[in-house]
């Protein structure tokens, strides 16, 4: 009994969520700063939790160890931060916060069941619940997509029926009966087909081509919130569930799948770079940069072992953090109250809103990888990593892609620089420049001195392999 | 020599210092451009100053890395920054210098726009290309290599007046190219430590990996040499920049990919790409030969300068080419007193355009009309054929040397190319100094007296030179 202390953040979360629901029986109009003060202070207490329960576990089901905390609290964190800036655009707009800080409640609630997850089943039933909870979020504020409903529901249904398929099958869901079975039977086709269903599910949830097209347009039309979230935060939750698959109980069948996951990451980079230049919305050409470095990552990983890892992880980090700032700086494009996309309405803004524009460009510099900014820490290890295992194919590939893309970045700094209009912007609100400045500080001396996270990365993933 | 400890890094960020207080003087100011050309000009003048100091303890005998520093980065993989110099780039970076300074001087009376901009960006590129010529080490070659790109493609995109948003495009995928080209093959022959760049040739690499990072090496600096085929960028910028100090740094640029390819000693590049090295001598010499024909045909005098520019570029190119290394520090001396006066060319010819345009004349004799002009621009002019008033004499005598040494078919037409580059330039002054009809009563400005005494600190620079190329040193 004492063992299911572990799940005592997820049950803060949800307590959140009751709390929420509770408060809107009685009172229909909650106050935006209310309903963000309860998740707050849930996310806060939930992440205080998962540091005090670390290496609490309940056997077969659930982990809490090193891996799984820094995950989660990464997570946590960048939950905390969206919620802060997004609570603005609830002012402002009269939205009802309601709606959107529930979801993320209920999100961050099935990605901290994702990450700690040691069960198919626990695994499937939260990626289930993120595939739903993420689409009600986008769902928010526009009409039905029922492609992209339809697809949810596929992957839902596909999932359960993977676990099921197991479970029937063999009678084992935890991760390491699992990986001895795999070991045993390696040829099994229930055992595979289940394994691809799960990993097809993951390409899916991070976005890779050619499953990415309803989370692209996705992006574009849900409000900036629920696009900003949903592109940022789950990539943490996915990623580190895909890596522990393939690297524990799936290993034995990563190594045919492999090539599958580089032809997944080859068409998300060609698809990425291209799609960048193909579209003069801003988050649709941000959304495609994002399908660019997914599938550098996944080309990165195609042998698991400690360098690639590595590598990949901060990559990945240098995405997410460089790209928080692009979509924290997208609150600060905003004309009578509407947020702007559109590149043709970001003209001029250097001239009239100098921080904002120079924000973006130091952002759009460490995507590209340029020195000095932490985006080259990223780009160095890749890079490095495709060195030692001389891939100079892949190594062209990247860097031709990358050329392109850039193209599509060039455009956004001359709308922002170059083009002359008569475009007028909303005042910037003070907590969005705090936010930049922020992630400007922590861009700036995380390349000055990258060592701390990377030793610590490091102690991380050994438990990992 | 306790006291010279972090010289290098004070070096680097003074220019940063600079470009910080500029960036924090207030908006909309009436005397804000001046402050910051001011605040600029000062920066620079206290970085001449700690390079002189610098080189008071720089052995001039010495091939090794002087005054070196070393900042630990990570310590899995072990990565260090290292600087030092040597008397080849303490060179280039002082003459890096006295062109950004004249650069400045020459605007200074100007109206130009977002002049905080330019200041601010130059600032930073000083810095960069002052961090990029005391890299001793392949990662921070290449940070800087890589970090200069950016205050250049501002200058250009807000002072260029590029109309056409593909000469743009191009401009900055070029020199992009050229930066993940160069991340390649750092990518490959980094070893899990610091390499020191001098040693780069040293390192044993099997037979793909060598090609594949030593043709990366090659093409990423010549991406920044106006050679066919990366010359189109360069062309296309030129033709479009009217601001001095902007053009000045747009030009500076080349002198990055020459100096890189000297650091990485192509005379220690694998003998697989021995004939490669041919093609481009070949592809060299034709461009050579080209621009210095088209600028024959052009009476623009910013034409002409830029195919001075462009040959005696291509020019240094292959006398860094040669397979011999005694004549580089010949280069050296020749490319620092090359940069200042090229640098002081566009400023004077900056002056006298603008001047043309105030009051809608032709150019023919408007140096009749201002004394001061005329005295500074043919010094300069007579300096840049290679007349005995400067180091480009002599150093330019012995890299010809060299050249009819190795190869005197080569050399012929390199010669060909120089000596019409030579009589354009000698063209345009006649031109500009010898009306050929009698000239309308008009009050055109000559240069102010403040810039008239630097022009004769620079002339005099020049001329010591001559005697002494390396007189501030020991």
């Amino acid at each position: 009994m004492l063992a299911y202390i572990a799940l005592l953040p997820e049950f803060v979360l949800m307590s959140g969520v009751l709390l929420l629901l509770v408060s809107r029986l009685f009172k229909p109009n909650l106050a935006p700063k209310f309903v963000y003060g309860v998740c707050k202070l849930s996310l806060i207490l939930s992440a205080f939790l998962v540091v005090v329960l670390y290496n609490r576990s309940i056997d077969g089901y659930f982990i809490s160890n090193s891996y799984a905390v820094l995950f989660k609290i990464i997570v946590y964190l960048l939950s905390i931060g969206w919620s802060y800036l997004s609570l603005k655009h609830f002012y402002v707009k009269e939205k009802a916060a309601f709606r959107f800080y529930t979801l993320m409640l209920l999100e961050v609630f099935s990605l901290s069941l994702i990450i700690s997850s040691n069960n198919i089943a626990l695994l499937t039933f939260g990626l289930s619940l993120s595939f739903v909870f993420g689409y009600l979020m986008l769902w928010l504020d526009r009409r039905m997509n029922y492609i992209y409903l339809a697809t949810i529901l596929f992957f839902v249904l596909l999932l359960a029926c993977s676990s099921y398929t197991i479970y029937h099958c063999f009678g084992v869901l935890d991760y390491s009966s699992l990986k001895d079975l795999v070991e045993l039977n390696g040829n099994n086709p229930y055992l595979a087909f289940s394994f691809m269903a799960i990993m097809l599910s993951l390409f899916f949830a991070i976005g890779l081509a050619p499953l990415h097209l309803c989370f692209i347009d996705s992006i574009e039309e849900a409000d900036l919130p629920s696009a900003g979230y949903i592109n940022l935060v789950p990539l943490f939750a996915y990623f580190p569930v895909f890596v522990t698959l393939v690297s524990g109980p799936f290993a034995g069948f990563y190594v045919w799948f492999s090539a599958l996951g580089v032809g997944f990451g080859v068409i998300s980079v060609l698809f990425g770079a291209f799609g960048a230049n193909s579209t003069e919305s801003l988050r649709k050409i941000f959304a495609y940069a994002g399908l660019y470095y997914m599938g550098i990552i996944m080309i990165c990983l195609n042998n698991i072992s400690a360098s690639s890892l590595l590598c990949s992880f901060i990559y990945l980090f240098t995405y997410v953090i460089s790209m928080f700032g692009i979509y924290a700086s997208f609150y600060g494009l905003k004309h009578k109250g509407e947020y702007l996309d559109s590149l043709s309405q970001i003209k001029s803004l250097a001239s009239e809103r100098p921080f904002l524009a120079s924000s973006i460009l130091i952002f759009i510099i460490s995507l590209i990888g340029l020195p000095p900014l932490f985006g080259f820490v990223g780009q160095f290890f890749l890079f490095d990593h495709i060195a030692d295992i001389e891939a100079y194919k892949t190594m062209v590939l990247a860097m031709l892609s990358l050329l392109i893309l850039s193209c599509g970045y060039l455009k956004v700094l001359s709308s922002i620089y170059f083009e002359g209009a008569n475009n007028k912007f909303d005042s910037v609100d003070r907590v969005i420049y705090f936010a930049l400045s922020l992630n400007i500080f922590i861009i700036l001396s995380l390349a000055i001195s990258p060592q701390y996270l990377i030793s610590y990365l490091i102690k991380i993933l050994a438990g990992v392999l | 020599m306790g006291n010279l400890q972090y010289i290098l890094t004070a070096i680097i960020l003074v220019p940063l210092l600079g470009m910080f207080f500029i960036v924090m003087s207030k908006q909309g100011h009436k005397n804000t451009h001046h402050n910051a050309f001011d605040v600029a000009a000062f920066s620079i003048i206290s970085n001449i100053f700690l390079l002189w100091r610098a080189s008071c303890f720089i052995d001039i005998n010495s091939t090794q890395w002087q005054l070196k520093e070393t900042y630990s980065w990570l310590l899995s993989p072990k990565i260090e920054f290292v600087l030092g110099i040597d008397i080849f780039s303490l060179l280039l970076i002082l003459s890096v210098h006295i062109a950004l300074l004249m650069g400045f001087v020459g605007i200074r009376g100007s109206n130009a726009q977002r002049q905080k901009s330019l200041a601010a960006f130059s600032m930073l590129f000083l810095s960069m290309i002052t961090g990029y010529f005391v890299a001793a080490d392949l990662f921070s070659f290449y940070i800087f290599f890589a970090a200069m790109l950016l205050p250049l493609f501002m200058l250009v995109r807000i002072y260029g007046a590029v109309k056409k948003q593909q000469v743009l495009q191009r401009f900055f995928l070029y020199n992009l190219w050229g930066v993940l080209l160069l991340f390649m093959a750092i990518s490959v022959l980094y070893n899990q430590e610091s390499i020191d760049i001098k040693s780069i040739s040293k390192l044993k690499l099997d037979y793909y990996s060598e090609i594949f990072a030593w043709g990366a090496i090659f093409l990423a600096f010549l991406s920044r040499i106006p050679i066919w085929p990366f010359h189109y960028w360069i062309s296309s910028i030129n033709s479009n920049i009217s601001n001095p100090l902007a053009f000045i740094v747009a030009n500076i640029m080349p002198l990055t990919g020459v100096y890189g390819l000297i650091r990485f000693s192509p005379l220690d590049a694998p003998d697989v790409l021995k004939p490669y090295v041919f093609v481009l001598e070949v592809v060299s010499i034709i461009s050579m030969l080209t621009i210095a024909l088209i600028a024959f045909s052009n009476k623009d005098i910013k034409y002409r300068l830029f195919s001075y520019m462009t040959v005696f570029y291509i020019f240094y190119l292959l006398g860094a080419l040669l397979p011999t290394d005694k004549i580089l520090l010949n280069i050296g001396l020749s490319l620092s007193s090359y940069i200042v006066i090229v640098s002081s060319l566009e400023v004077l010819a900056y002056h006298f355009e603008s001047q043309r345009m105030n009051h809608n004349v032709s150019t023919g004799g408007i140096l009749s009309y201002t004394p001061k002009t005329s005295f500074v621009f043919s010094f300069m002019i007579l300096a840049a054929i290679g007349c005995p008033l400067s180091s480009l004499f002599l150093n330019n005598f012995t890299i010809l040397a060299g050249l009819i040494k190795f190869n005197i078919k080569m050399a012929a037409f390199i010669l060909f190319a120089i000596l019409l580059c030579s009589l354009n330039l000698l063209q345009s002054l006649f031109y500009l100094k010898y009306p050929s009809k009698k000239l309308p009563l008009v009050d055109i400005a000559d240069i102010s007296k403040a810039t008239f005494a630097f022009m004769l600190i620079i002339m005099l620079l020049l001329l010591m030179s001559f005697v002494n190329p390396l007189w501030f040193v020991g």
